[in-house]
């Protein structure tokens, strides 16, 4: 009983509790999918090998699944996770705000996720991570640098129902320190019905 | 294989059956790295042979602690021995360039010209032992008293000595037994009798070096059983001495070779061997860049390949493509469907039709490698997991091209012609068309029945040809997940393997050459005897145990019998066993026979008779130990039951609760308090069961159930050698001067300013520090260096490892960082007394060290110990 409320606990505090999703997990190698994937799991800190096979994490809390995929690199993989999931109900996308020099290429891979058809409208979360780091950048340079500076959607309780406009808002996180992304995931929950 | 029999032997006992496969760790030079020359076919491995040993090991490692000369291998005297029939002549290694900064793997054999005039079958180069030999020398090992010479490399016992008090023995944390490698390479090699055995008629084990012998009768008394047999008058003599001159008598470990005429298919010629047909049976769903990766890799493969071997090539996608040899100007091929299995009439047109589907390389070389210039990549617009893939008629069109036109006729008699066959699928997503396939969607309503019935057809197929002598090898590829569940069946009941690879580039290739090339003799048998106070309580191991009654020919045979799936070099069995009783008498025997038919189709019977004395200290007991044997049986024993991932889970609290039982049953008591403290005796094996339970084989650093799976595959049928690097990584770290130190696998080894070398048995890591790295010249030659030696770690490992490079703190260094244990946090009195090393160090560099970690969760060796109230051992 105890690990059921435990897993419950989980999808109360990130606000996802009796809902039902499919979450993807995209971003660069190294941005930190698998290590939050196994933090949201069992809240343990564990070095993780890269991931190899696009099948690698799949995760499911409650009712909801997660998955996650490297983009990036080859073109195989980039494009690999559309083999798996016709429909998406969220796109959460980590950034290493530390490794500057991939900012180009991560933002190449972001603006290709915005303009696919198949994501159209679904809710994006952007998740800097890893600002435990000095000199990692901050959330104004994040946003500059993924072209996203006044195209977010708004942090806090905002109705876009009949908007038209896409969710899509940036968080800093520390995975490492436990930080940030529970903040992430509770702005994404309201957009998941 | 898993045969479990507490408290008694029960015939029909579940047996799984397992791959065979073998790690190619032991060199020998018909296996060819890539890129081979053409010419490096050296066939025949059999009778041993008597060539010079280089003995350029390593001269400049330094190892600290040395508890594991080369791996634990451990060898009598180097001399080579001479023995009849007469072999080869004699020839020398080549020099190695003086440029290569570090040898583990043996100064080579490379390819050796051979005799081909021979009469008998010829040998097979030297057996070298990762420097072992010369290791010993340089560091005498403590464990090494009970006369090493006894000790051969194809048994390897986890302790020298056997407790004779039950209740003592039987303690299943530690446990005890012996690893089994039937088809290891021995150097020298064994001594060869050209003559039927003397066995006992009572038990059926065969008289050996320990029997005792009444010289005037001839009469010796079987050390099983102790009844007393006739030898026909062959043991009279007028000395103890003069029955030295039998072979059997005086060695540990022999060969009975029949040669005789009663096997009129026996062809003792140098060649024989490459007779048995490979068959490559290739996705043809690839996108482009996989493709060129692929068509290299096949290129290369039929540049290594002798000449004479003689191979087939198939294509499948929604169709089957049978390529003909016989058009010499353009690649053209027959097509049968692929969605179902090939009917009698389409199999007999191909067959007896004027098509050529299998051809010897002398001949057709240009026409393979026309077909492989000539496939094209995918062309639809079809996701790369749901495209149809026919994989499981294209094995069983390949199948019947074995088989051939004479099928229908041999059908029911044990074919026996050419040794195993293989087929190597190369394979670059699942099964998705026809029988034995699965949809391409998890969602499919019906997934779980169908991926049920797909696993039962893999595995039906996988039998029929281990009944037809063929091998299937399943080389994946790629990013798009193959349905490892569907397909290991198939590897795994024909005794071949299944491997994951990246990319279908430089590990692919080797891997391919090596599947093709190493060696496999068929028909084999392990026979287990041992004194009647000891039971074998459990097999793990490529095989299955076998229902043979031999009570006709020997009264009471208690022989435990397994039945292996295919007959190689490297594959080991797990053998646990325990006392029946309190052993009164003061030695124990155990006797191994392996029978098979070698890739001449010599039926070999070998014989290794082991000795170990008993003893009732529990401290001279622990003393003996060998703790990478005893890490190994735990290892497997414990793999085996971590079937999926919420076994392997299990697994790891099992795990913990060994280290507790040990320390509690033969640790020491700390003063004035109730915690026990590990046994200093067993340091390195409480090492060995942590990294067991945080690696791959049970821990969570890799990312996929999959993938974990195809490891606990090879690992259960590997090696020693290739086992104990699965469990626990070596660390190298490269010194100026091209050097290599070797390190506890521990993370305070990441030292900006060094490169090292980790050889996790699957994967061979390059790390190149952050420092060393803004250094280009330095950088360089660092990384020649490892990489080197990289190679020559691996030369000889099947499956080839991925060998990957990388620096410090890029996203692919989380390879090695994952793989070692993070020592980091521990207090720096634990650090330096575990990782000495770090004595050498400047306070600054230390200082360094200390701030280049992450924070992780993951507990040191010494937190997670102390986590289980135990009290570390002191480090050796």
């Amino acid at each position: 009983m105890f690990l059921v409320d435990w897993f419950y606990g989980i999808l109360v505090t990130l606000g996802l509790w009796q809902k039902e999703a499919k979450i993807l997990f995209l971003g660069l190698d190294n941005a930190g999918k698998t290590t939050l994937l196994h933090m949201l799991k069992d809240e343990k800190l564990v070095q993780h090998q890269p991931t190899q096979f696009p099948t690698s994490e799949e995760l499911c809390i409650g009712k909801i699944k997660f998955k996650a995929f490297d983009l990036g690199g080859h073109q195989i993989a980039r494009r690999v996770w559309k083999d798996y999931y016709t429909k998406v109900d969220a796109v959460i996308y980590l950034v290493d705000s530390y490794d500057k020099e991939r900012f180009p290429e991560a933002k190449r891979e972001l603006d290709a996720l915005l303009s696919d058809e198949a994501l159209a409208n679904v809710p994006f979360l952007i998740l800097g991570n890893k600002i435990d780091i000095p000199y990692a950048a901050s959330e104004d340079e994040l946003q500059y640098y993924m072209g996203l500076t006044n195209f977010t959607s708004g942090k806090g309780k905002v109705n876009l129902d009949d908007s038209n406009i896409r969710p899509l808002e940036v968080f800093m996180c520390s995975i490492v320190r436990k930080m940030g992304y529970g903040e992430g995931f509770t702005w994404l929950s309201q957009y998941i019905k | 294989m898993s045969m479990a029999n507490p408290p008694k032997r029960s015939p029909g006992n579940s047996s799984t059956v397992n791959p065979a496969y073998p790690d190619m760790s032991s060199p020998q030079s018909d296996k060819s790295p890539i890129p081979p020359p053409p010419t490096s076919f050296v066939p025949p491995r059999f009778p041993p042979p008597k060539l010079q040993q280089d003995q350029i090991a390593s001269p400049s490692i330094k190892t600290p602690n040395l508890q594991s000369p080369a791996n634990g291998v451990k060898t009598g005297s180097p001399i080579s021995h001479l023995s009849t029939p007469p072999g080869p002549p004699v020839f020398t290694s080549p020099v190695r360039p003086a440029a290569v900064p570090f040898r583990t793997s043996p100064a080579t054999p490379q390819p050796v010209a051979f005799s081909s005039a021979s009469s008998l079958p010829t040998s097979s180069p030297p057996h070298f032992l990762n420097g072992a030999a010369e290791l010993q020398h340089q560091v005498p090992d403590s464990t090494e008293e009970t006369t090493p010479a006894e000790e051969s490399p194809c048994v390897l016992f986890s302790a020298h000595k056997v407790l004779k008090q039950k209740k003592q023995a039987n303690v299943p944390s530690l446990g005890f037994g012996a690893l089994v490698s039937p088809g290891r390479e021995v150097s020298p090699g064994p001594q060869i009798i050209q003559r039927d055995p003397h066995r006992c008629h009572n038990c059926g084990a065969y008289a050996n070096l320990y029997c005792k012998i009444l010289i005037g009768s001839g009469q010796w008394q079987c050390v099983i059983c102790r009844s007393l047999n006739g030898s026909e008058g062959e043991y009279v003599a007028s000395s103890k001495e003069e029955l030295r001159n039998f072979p059997e008598l005086s060695s540990a470990i022999v060969d009975y070779v029949q040669t005789g005429n009663q096997r009129p298919s026996y062809v003792p010629v140098s060649d024989s061997r490459t007779s048995a047909p490979i068959i490559l049976v290739i996705d043809e769903c690839l996108d482009e860049p996989h493709l060129q990766h692929l068509q290299s890799s096949l290129h290369a493969f039929v540049e290594s390949i002798p000449p004479t071997a003689r191979i087939g090539i198939i294509l499948y996608g929604r169709t089957v493509s049978i390529y003909d040899f016989s058009e010499d100007s353009i690649a053209s091929a027959d097509v049968l469907p692929g969605d179902k299995s090939p009917t009698q009439e389409s199999l007999k047109g191909l067959l007896y039709g004027a098509g050529v589907y299998l051809s010897p390389m002398h001949a057709s070389k240009q026409v393979a490698h026309d077909i492989f210039s000539s496939l094209r990549p995918y062309r639809m617009n079809v996701p790369e997991a749901s495209r149809d893939r026919c994989l499981g008629v294209a094995v069983e069109v390949a199948l019947a091209i074995i088989q051939g036109p004479l099928a229908e006729i041999s059908r029911g008699v044990v074919k026996r012609a050419g040794g195993n066959s293989r087929i190597i699928v190369c394979a670059g997503g699942p099964n998705t068309y026809g029988p034995g396939s699965v949809p391409h969607s998890f969602s499919h309503p019906n997934y779980p029945h169908m991926e049920k019935t797909a696993l039962n057809w893999m595995e039906l197929l996988g039998r029929e040809a281990h009944r037809n002598n063929t091998v299937v090898d399943i080389l994946c590829a790629g990013t798009c997940p193959v349905r490892v569940p569907v397909l290991q069946p198939l590897a795994k009941a024909s005794g071949g393997v299944l491997v994951l690879h990246d990319d279908f580039g430089e590990a692919f290739g080797v891997n391919l050459q090596r599947a093709s090339t190493r060696a496999a003799g068929s028909h084999g048998f392990l026979e287990i005897r041992c004194s009647d106070d000891i039971l074998v309580t459990q097999v793990v191991g490529p095989g299955e145990e076998a229902h043979i009654d031999t009570n006709e020919t020997f009264k009471n045979d208690a022989a435990l019998i397994i039945q292996m799936l295919s007959v190689e070099e490297t594959q080991s069995f797990a053998v646990s066993m325990e006392n029946k009783r309190d052993i009164k008498s003061d030695n124990a025997f155990f006797q191994f026979a392996i029978q098979f038919s070698n890739v001449y189709q010599a039926d070999i019977s070998r014989v290794i008779t082991v000795r170990l004395p008993t003893v009732d200290s529990v401290s001279a007991y622990l003393g003996s130990v060998h703790d990478e044997v005893a890490a190994v049986l735990i290892a497997k024993r414990t793999l085996l039951r971590a079937k999926n991932s919420s076994e392997a889970i299990d697994m790891r609290a099992t795990v913990d609760e060994r280290i507790k039982d040990i320390a509690l049953r033969f640790g020491s008591q700390v003063p004035k308090s109730k915690v026990y403290r590990f046994p200093k005796e067993l340091s390195a094996l409480s090492e060995f069961l942590f990294h067991l339970r945080r690696g791959p084989l049970l821990g969570s650093i890799i990312g996929h159930e999959d993938e974990r799976s195809v490891l606990r595959n090879l690992f259960l049928n590997a090696s020693f050698d290739l086992s104990l690097r699965m469990v626990a990584p070596r660390c190298l770290m490269h010194r100026e001067g091209g050097t290599f130190e070797e390190l506890p696998a521990y993370n305070l080894a990441m030292q900006s300013d060094t490169a090292v070398v980790l050889d996790h048995g699957t994967d061979v890591f390059i790390w190149l520090g952050a420092e060393l790295a803004a250094d280009e010249g330095r950088n360089a030659s660092a990384l020649a260096a490892c990489r080197t030696l990289a190679e020559e770690l691996s030369e000889f490992r099947f499956p080839a490892p991925r060998i990957l490079a990388f620096k410090e703190g890029s996203s692919q260094a989380r390879y090695f960082v994952s793989r070692l244990i993070p020592a980091h946090k521990d207090p720096p009195y634990e650090q330096e007394a575990r990782f000495p090393q770090l004595l050498t160090l400047t306070t600054e560099q230390r200082s360094k060290l200390k701030n280049s970690f992450l924070f992780f969760d993951d507990p040191s060796f010494c937190e997670w110990i102390k986590s289980l109230r135990v009290v570390p051992p002191e480090p050796n």
